[in-house]
């Protein structure tokens, strides 16, 4: 397997201004609802503090 | 109060008015700054791109420089992120822990050390974008992270900035998204770093400022080159040199 050029592959994304423009939009409704979802609950740091926890625990076996 | 000023080695390069604005101001306010000649750069770059024994020679040289001062301030949130939170190209010695605990951003210094309420010499009167870069937020904690919903909202440079006659801040979609610079991620990452810029100054333009401000300067060099590029006039000032009475 080869490996991959991010940058190129990026750039060729990136000239394509209507599909990187829609890309855009959509990651960034994401995360408008992310942040919405977040705001109701309260001990939503908290749970992202465990969740690493978690993960670096995981990693560590 | 006595200081040690580090110039960023790209702002004695591109932007050497934005070390000398910062000695002026430090001196206006009365602090006594000793500026070491024999720094050059904290290391950053090559540490940031993987290059970490690269870095050791440059951040062994910092540490002769500016061990032992009680106050090491940078006018740069990224070189400070550094400084204290990465440094560890160099082995591990009391001067390095010295240097990394004793560093702070200029802004971090005026507002948390001195706690400098007014610059009664400072106005302003233009419409500014405020940029704070992802260092300054996520590293050194300048300004509340909008992602952070819970937390109180902040922001230590618009403290400083708000005391200057006629400012006036112009808000503008996604205030902390990344500019794109990145250090050497605009190099490797050329356009997606560059695109990152434009959206930037998309927003920005939106809102109708004439001056971006930040107390980064190598995110305005990012955006100042994607502007330039876009044929777009905005202005671009370091927070130092507004603090200092720059009045354009």
């Amino acid at each position: 397997m080869s490996a991959i050029d991010q940058a190129a592959n990026a750039a060729r994304f990136i000239q394509d201004r209507t599909h990187e423009a829609h890309f855009d939009e959509l990651l960034w409704m994401i995360r408008q609802k992310r942040d919405q979802a977040a705001s109701q609950v309260s001990e939503w740091e908290e749970l992202r503090d465990l969740a690493s926890a978690i993960k670096e625990h995981t990693w560590g076996q | 109060m006595r200081v040690a000023l580090v110039v960023p080695c790209y702002i004695d390069v591109f932007y050497p008015e934005v070390g000398v604005a910062a000695l002026e101001l430090l001196e206006k306010l009365g602090v006594e700054v000793l500026y070491p000649f024999d720094q050059t750069c904290c290391g950053q770059p090559m540490a940031n791109s993987g290059c970490e024994s690269d870095a050791r020679a440059t951040e062994e040289l910092f540490i002769r420089n500016f061990a032992g001062f009680e106050y090491i301030v940078i006018p740069s949130g990224s070189c400070t992120n550094h400084v204290r939170n990465k440094f560890i190209a160099a082995p591990l010695s009391a001067e390095r822990e010295l240097v990394r605990s004793h560093s702070y951003d200029i802004v971090e210094f005026l507002h948390d050390v001195m706690q400098v309420k007014e610059f009664p010499w400072a106005e302003f009167r233009h419409k500014v974008a405020l940029h704070t870069s992802c260092s300054a937020i996520r590293g050194i904690f300048m300004q509340s992270m909008s992602e952070r919903v819970h937390d109180r909202k902040f922001s230590k440079p618009k403290d400083l900035l708000q005391s200057v006659k006629g400012i006036e801040f112009v808000e503008f979609e996604r205030p902390d998204e990344c500019c794109g610079f990145g250090g050497t991620f605009s190099v490797t990452e050329e356009a997606v770093a560059a695109k990152m810029g434009y959206d930037k100054l998309g927003f920005i333009g939106k809102a109708d400022a004439e001056y971006i401000v930040s107390s980064d300067m190598s995110c305005l060099m990012h955006l100042q080159g994607c502007a330039h590029r876009l044929h777009t006039d905005v202005k671009f000032r370091h927070l130092v040199q507004i603090l200092n009475g720059d009045r354009e």
